[in-house]
């Protein structure tokens, strides 16, 4: 390489002067405050670890999901054709159909209950009977183990979804019982498989892949699972339409979903714990610059000499300002270096938990990295930005101001204010800080942080609580269980047959419980929208749901048969509007409905509609409620009246407590928050306390000379304490707006990114309105300290050099 | 000679300035007796202990040892309160670096003292005006300090220092800022207040300023070299 001109050397070698002449400014600047420097650090690197682990959730959980569809050679769409005499050439159907590139996967498969041995929690699970011996050569398409080893060929063994073992804390080698049509199976746990066809959600059922040998001996009707990879993947929604409409004309009607399904049950996991990160991490973010502030005007106040001596030697404002960013910016940078590896680790964890340790598989390890580096990087280049932003935005006026004064007032001395009020002939004497904006700011953005925090909380105690704000209304899920009709004697008719209580007999059932204060019937069903090339889930209601408060987000709820009230996602994925008709098919039936409007729709992902039971059967005659969806009575414990219908049952019922149960990724990323919370608590503390006490230390000459005219200690103190308050009023006013408009914004950009629509904070007014009376008191609290120890010290000692 | 006419009454004062480790003695035994109404020059070198006897006398800086009495209050057995209030009741200073609140302007910082003694705004208002008025300044009532030459700020200091009638008026280098003429009719200003019965302590370089006193106390290393007995 040739080295450059002289022209080049000499801009290069004044760049580098300047440069460096700048560092060893910004040095003597901030090397007068390492605690608050440090405080920022700290601040910065918590904000980087939020961010970046919020990025690599938001990119990384999707990517996950690819990585884990890809590395197990998954279908991009599959079929569970039932039992029926053309089954076969349903199956023979799909492989035929065109733009299928290949048909990796056809299992049988039923729902059964499972439960590990000993346990008290019963999960229907999705049990499929794999071939063994081939599993353990060449796996499974769509199925990948990540902890264990596949089942071996003839043994008692089950692979189990890795959320589902947590869920019920099955260890590798631990035992699990799965409850089929014809007797109890004991199965070991051989090890833990996640799935590119299943949801990550507690209500999807769970896969558990069992030998095929021992699948036969639990199910007595299987489905068939018939999973195709397609040409053009892009194509998987309209491919699915397609075949279901071809095998209803075979007879068959067969559930049938794609991988672009699935994503969207991702898109509301992961976008609402990116959502919660990253409003941590923002949170951080602001405490972080707002300590930077802090420090800057703290080297502002205690390098007056440094800076009035740069202004001397013919250091420019700019200069100062650069100096100040590059300080924190550098401090900044450290932080984020520290921060966003501790974030990648985090939304290791996450990514960990949500696809059930998935990140442990050796083959999937690398791109379960997810986003990758860009994340981290973004954070750490955003954080350390900012952090120079704040350094800089602070020194700007400090250097312009600050050189002038610094020189202008020989003695130094720094703006205070001092308000006199005569009250009778005794004057009440003020001290306010002049730079007010640093106390200000350090409490806006204190309470502006416990504001978004305790909204947080309330809302989601309150969806704990009341889960009819989520648009669930009943505590309790009622399903019928198939048991094998005992043999008896003379009477062969329906011997073996699986057999459930007749709907009037649950009915009953649950009208004889005195704690159950009403109820409704729902079905569910997939059918097709041909206008949209897609398909959605319809909810049929059945008795007494017109009554119930649905949490209605646009037009109205169902009215009358021939109507539907749309989740948000469908609504959005069919693009229509209350008032269009709508034309939904199953199987050779097709109807035309009117769209009424739009609701709150949890499951899903609202990729669901709501209609009346008649509409539903219309749409499939003869039609049996699956579940029914109970209510209590005031007081009534869930958990007592879920044992007392279990035991009326007589084993032929299952009863779930219902409510809001956040998705299980969800809930990490909310324990990860809480500990987060704490921290930037005690952040938030320390930030009042160090903008305060900067403040008042910069009133010492003041305080000084107030005290060697005749103002008491007590006097002094008093009056500093009460400047602060003063000031912290309006930083208390500005920074319950802020943390309000946070949390609106906030739970508006969840319910758009997360597709569910309505989620609202609900504000904790009283909780609210102790933050905006307690903090100008803690401020003011924050402010004696400093004040006493400038108000007591001997005022030559203190003020040794300007007095 | 009776305690109770002394205004001040020293004995074996020591003071030293510590830096970590290192004393820097600046007072080393001095004894100053000053009666009710005199008028004292305190002169001596750049360094001599002459600002650091002023503290201690105001009761802004206690000493290591000796003792103290002003205006009959036992200074070293005193608290910060009480040593407030007696600054406020008892002393006037004119700091050698004038010591103003740069964010009140020049009548706010001179009304102060007499508003922390209760004095009615109006009243007290009025009184600053005054002595604005007197020391040619009062058409900078107005003005910040920082927008003030070293002189206009010497001038607001000493009013400051005057507005309350105090007992003791102790002055450091009340005309180091200011021309010959202000200097003049800051001293006529400084007599007045002697003959209404104040007394003053004044510090100076200048001994044409030390001849308004009537007695000059020489002060070196830290001690009173010449003059130090009170005249009988
Ligand atoms: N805050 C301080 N820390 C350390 N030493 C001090 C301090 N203030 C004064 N001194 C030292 O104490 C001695 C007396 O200082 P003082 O200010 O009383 O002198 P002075 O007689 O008023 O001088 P000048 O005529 O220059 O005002 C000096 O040697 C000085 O360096
Ligand atoms: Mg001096």
């Amino acid at each position: 390489m040739r080295a450059p001109g002289p022209a080049g050397w000499g801009a290069l070698g004044r760049w580098a002067a300047g440069l460096k002449a700048l560092l060893h400014l910004a040095r003597a600047l901030l090397g007068r405050g390492p605690a608050a420097l440090g405080l920022m650090g700290l601040a910065m690197a918590v904000a980087a670890m939020l961010i970046s682990a919020g990025a690599h959730v938001w990119r990384g959980a999707p990517a996950a999901y690819d990585a884990l569809h890809d590395a197990t050679g998954a279908p991009h769409a599959w079929f569970f054709l039932p039992e029926h005499p053309r089954r076969e050439a349903a199956a023979a159907h799909i492989r035929a159909m065109p733009g299928v590139a290949a048909v990796p996967l056809e299992l049988p498969v039923a729902t059964l209950p499972l439960a590990g041995v000993g346990g008290e929690r019963t999960v229907p699970a999705r049990v499929y009977g794999v071939d063994a011996a081939g599993a353990s050569a060449q796996g499974i398409s769509g199925f990948a183990v990540v902890r264990g080893r596949w089942p071996t060929p003839g043994q008692a063994e089950a692979l189990v979804d890795a959320g589902l073992a947590a869920a019920l804390s099955l260890p590798v080698g631990g035992k699990a019982v799965i409850s089929g049509l014809h007797g109890r199976l004991e199965v070991r746990v051989a090890g833990y498989t996640v799935s590119a066809l299943h949801c990550p959600y507690p209500d999807c059922a769970p896969a558990v892949l069992l030998p095929r040998e021992l699948f036969r001996s639990v199910a007595a009707s299987p489905q068939t699972l018939v999973g195709v990879r397609l040409q053009d993947p892009q194509d998987a929604s309209a491919f699915v339409f397609a075949a279901r409409q071809e095998l209803a004309r075979l007879g068959v009607l067969a559930d049938g979903m794609s991988f672009r399904d699935l994503k969207a049950h991702q898109r509301l996991s992961h976008s609402l714990t990116a959502g919660f990160l990253f409003l941590g991490g923002a949170l951080a973010l602001a405490s972080g610059a707002a300590v930077a502030w802090h420090a800057v005007a703290h080297a502002a106040v205690a390098g007056r000499r440094v800076m009035a001596m740069a202004r001397a030697i013919g250091c420019t404002p700019r200069q100062m300002t650069a100096a100040f960013a590059l300080g924190c910016g550098a401090v900044g940078l450290l932080a984020a270096a520290a921060g966003s590896p501790a974030g990648w680790l985090a939304a290791q964890a996450w990514q960990a938990g949500s696809f059930g340790g998935a990140a442990q598989g050796a083959r999937l390890g690398a791109e379960l990295a997810g986003g990758g580096l860009w994340p981290a990087v973004g954070a750490a280049l955003g954080v350390a930005g900012a952090a120079a932003v704040a350094g800089g935005w602070a020194g700007r006026g400090t250097a312009r101001a600050g050189a002038g004064a610094a020189l202008g007032a020989a003695g130094g001395g720094v703006p205070v204010q001092l308000g006199l009020r005569s009250a009778g002939s005794r004057p009440l004497i003020i001290l306010r800080p002049v730079r007010s904006l640093v106390p200000a700011l350090s409490v806006a953005i204190s309470v502006a942080t416990a504001a978004g925090a305790v909204t947080l909380a309330n809302t989601m105690a309150a969806f704990e609580r009341e889960p009819a704000l989520l648009g669930i209304f009943h505590e309790l899920t009622v399903e019928r269980v198939a048991v094998e009709r005992p043999p008896v004697r003379g009477d062969t008719s329906g011997a073996g047959e699986p057999s459930r209580l007749p709907p009037d007999a649950v009915d009953a059932l649950l009208a004889a419980d005195p704690d159950v204060s009403g109820f409704h019937r729902e079905a569910w069903l997939r059918v097709d929208v041909p206008a949209a090339r897609e398909s959605i889930i319809v909810r049929g209601l059945d008795g007494d749901w017109r009554g119930l408060p649905w949490r209605v987000l646009g037009g109205r709820f169902v009215a009358e048969p021939g109507e539907i009230a749309l989740g948000t996602t469908a609504m959005e994925r069919l693009g229509v509007e209350p008032g269009d008709t709508i034309e939904v098919a199953f199987g050779p039936r097709r109807a035309a409905l009117r769209v009424s409007g739009a609701y709150l729709e949890l499951a899903n992902a609202g990729i669901a509609g709501a209609v009346a039971w008649e509409t539903f059967t219309d749409l499939q005659p003869g039609a049996e409620p699956t579940a029914w969806l109970v209510r209590l009575a005031p007081g009534a414990d869930p958990e007592t009246v879920r044992r007392r219908l279990l035991a009326s049952g007589g084993g032929r019922l299952s009863v779930a407590t219902a409510g809001f149960e956040p998705p299980a990724a969800v809930q990490a990323a909310g324990r990860l928050l809480d500990g987060l919370a704490a921290l930037l608590g005690a952040m938030a503390i320390v930030a009042v306390v160090h903008g305060v006490a900067a403040a008042v230390r910069e009133q010492r000459r003041d305080i000084a000379i107030l005290k060697a005219i005749g103002m008491t200690p007590v006097q002094l103190t008093a009056a500093t304490a009460v400047g602060v308050a003063a000031i912290a009023v309006v930083g208390t006013a500005a920074g319950i707006v802020t943390g309000v408009l946070l949390s609106l914004g906030g739970f508006w950009a969840a319910s758009a990114v997360s597709g569910i629509g309505g989620l609202e904070p609900l504000f904790p007014w009283g909780q609210l309105a102790a933050i905006a009376a307690a903090a100008p008191v803690a401020a003011a609290i924050a402010a004696v300290p400093p004040a006493a120890v400038a108000a007591w010290a001997p005022a030559t000692q203190d003020g040794g050099e300007d007095i | 000679m009776s305690s109770t006419e002394l205004v001040v009454d020293a004995r074996g004062l020591t003071k030293a300035y510590r830096d970590g480790e290192i004393r820097y003695p600046a007072l080393r035994g001095v004894d100053l007796q000053v009666r009710a109404g005199e008028f004292v020059a305190l002169m001596g070198p750049s360094g001599s202990g002459k600002s650091t006897l002023l503290y201690v006398l105001a009761g802004l800086d206690r000493p290591d040892g000796g003792q103290l009495r002003v205006a009959g209050h036992d200074l070293p057995s005193m608290d910060e309160t009480a040593l407030a209030l007696f600054r406020r009741r008892c002393v006037g200073i004119v700091f050698q670096y004038f010591n103003l609140l740069h964010h009140l302007d020049a009548l706010t910082n001179v009304m102060l003292p007499a508003l922390l003694a209760g004095t009615p705004p109006g009243v007290a208002r009025a009184r600053a005006l005054a002595l604005l008025e007197t020391l040619d300044i009062a058409s900078l009532a107005a003005k910040r300090p920082p927008q003030l030459s070293g002189g206009e700020r010497q001038r607001v200091a000493i009013a400051r220092a005057l507005i309350n009638e105090p007992m003791l008026l102790l002055a450091d280098e009340p005309t180091g800022s200011v021309d010959r003429g202000a200097a003049e009719h800051i001293l006529d200003l400084l007599a007045a207040a002697n003959a209404r019965g104040q007394t003053i302590v004044l510090v100076t370089h200048d001994p044409a300023v030390a001849g308004h006193a009537r007695r000059v106390l020489h002060l070196r290393n830290g001690q009173i070299v010449a003059g130090a007995a009170a005249p009988a």
